[in-house]
């Protein structure tokens, strides 16, 4: 929002971002363990299999995120250039909506594994990337939150969605090549 | 809207989840089995492929089992992969507990019969051929041995077409034997290899048709018809 300084006045304003954060995080790492998989979800219309969807929809992300560094940084005045802010609400969002279905598909049909180590990273960075979302989401109006809070948040969970990315389009491209 | 856009945004996501699951908790019942041929589309996708495996558990429990202490066996399941190192494939499918499996290159093939129980899977053919392996996470993992070598596999459950393919004749005196393996590309088509033989003699095999792999084919001049594993698991034990 406004790259104004905060008056940094410890952690307590961000004591519930993080906690619903950490909550949204477990919570969907214990229902991807604990729920069966259906081994089906509804996905999005258009793609040959629900593999493929997924990779693209996550690389659709992925690149939004980028441009939600680069707005961000703008933002921030790092860039010299000014993107409107809402440039970087609005991929942001995008972005967001685009992980739903991939998530979706990955918590209801396949569930949390951890058998293959690429699969596991995925799994929990996938909680994680929630988990970091939400904190961001919840800390964004709080405008008496320490001055770290959302570049740090914010590159958390572009960092996670990048190791998602990795994890799954990338090894999707590489190992089963480019499919629609 | 500064203040709620935030709160918005994890809103929209979280009910575009709950559509999403309604729309496929309605779709299932119907569209079980479709889901799990698209979701398990991929074969060596290994994500997707733990699909169906987890639908055999759930038939697995769903067998209505007085003792629940007995050792758990899968209801149904098909793997099919590669063999490491060899270029071979593998194919092994169980039906309640019991199992087949098949090991071709195109040159060299071994047929397999065992069980499985809890996971775990013990296979043996003719000369100490022998197939270990363990289920889980959508895959069979473990060991084909065949002619005095060993080699490690990684098969990923498959649907129809893919999966494991026999059949058997009678040609003037001699039994005609084929056996295949077919596995659908992720990118489209379908990779085969089998073996056919009359009496002791090896003989080219013809090419199963990929989207009816039980179509009748000719192998010389006597034509003949292609079963699934449904089709002779039973024969086998």
């Amino acid at each position: 929002m406004t790259a104004l300084p905060h008056q940094s006045r410890g952690l307590t304003p961000l004591l519930v971002p993080l906690l619903a954060g950490g909550l949204a995080a477990l919570a969907l790492g214990v229902y991807g363990r604990v729920h069966t998989p259906t081994g089906f979800a509804v996905g999005v219309a258009g793609f040959s299999g629900a593999l493929p969807m997924k990779a693209w929809l996550t690389t659709g992300a992925f690149v939004l995120a980028i441009v939600q560094v680069v707005s961000a940084l703008s933002m921030w005045g790092r860039l010299g250039v000014t993107i409107p802010p809402g440039v970087h609400r609005w991929s942001g969002r995008i972005a967001f909506l685009l992980t739903i279905p991939v998530a979706f598909h990955c918590l209801y049909a396949l569930g949390l594994q951890y058998d293959v180590p690429r699969v596991l990273a995925h799994s929990l960075l996938g909680c994680f990337f929630y988990g970091v979302f939400t904190a961001k989401m919840l800390a964004l109006p709080k405008h008496d939150a320490p001055g770290w809070t959302l570049p740090v948040l914010g590159g958390l969970a572009f960092t996670a969605l990048i190791g998602l990315w990795l994890t799954s389009s990338f090894w999707f491209f590489a190992v089963i090549g480019f499919k629609v | 809207m500064s203040r709620l856009g935030p709160v918005i945004t994890l809103a929209a996501g979280a009910v575009l989840a709950v559509g999403l699951g309604v729309a496929s908790v309605t779709a299932t019942p119907a569209a079980n089995d479709e889901a799990a041929n698209t979701a398990a589309e991929a074969p060596s996708a290994g994500e997707t492929a733990a699909a169906p495996s987890r639908s055999a558990e759930a038939e697995a429990d769903a067998t209505p089992s007085p003792q629940r202490t007995e050792p758990k066996k899968t209801a149904k399941a098909d793997y099919g992969g590669y063999v490491k190192g060899n270029g071979g494939l593998i194919a092994i499918s169980i039906r309640d507990g019991k199992a087949v499996g098949y090991f071709c290159d195109g040159k060299a093939e071994a047929w397999f019969k065992g069980s499985e129980s809890d996971g775990e899977l013990q296979l043996t053919g003719l000369g100490g051929a022998k197939v270990t392996a363990e289920l889980g996470g959508g895959r069979a993992r473990g060991s084909v041995a065949v002619g005095g070598k060993k080699w490690t596999f990684v098969a990923p459950t498959v649907v129809k077409p893919s999966g494991l393919y026999r059949a058997t004749a009678l040609v003037r005196g001699a039994k005609l034997r084929a056996g295949w393996i077919v596995l659908k590309n992720p990118g489209g088509g379908y990779t085969q290899v089998g073996a056919a033989f009359e009496g002791d003699t090896q003989v080219p095999i013809p090419q199963l048709q990929g989207e009816r792999p039980t179509a009748p084919v000719t192998v010389g001049d006597t034509t003949i018809q292609p079963e699934d594993v449904d089709g002779f698991i039973e024969e086998m034990q």
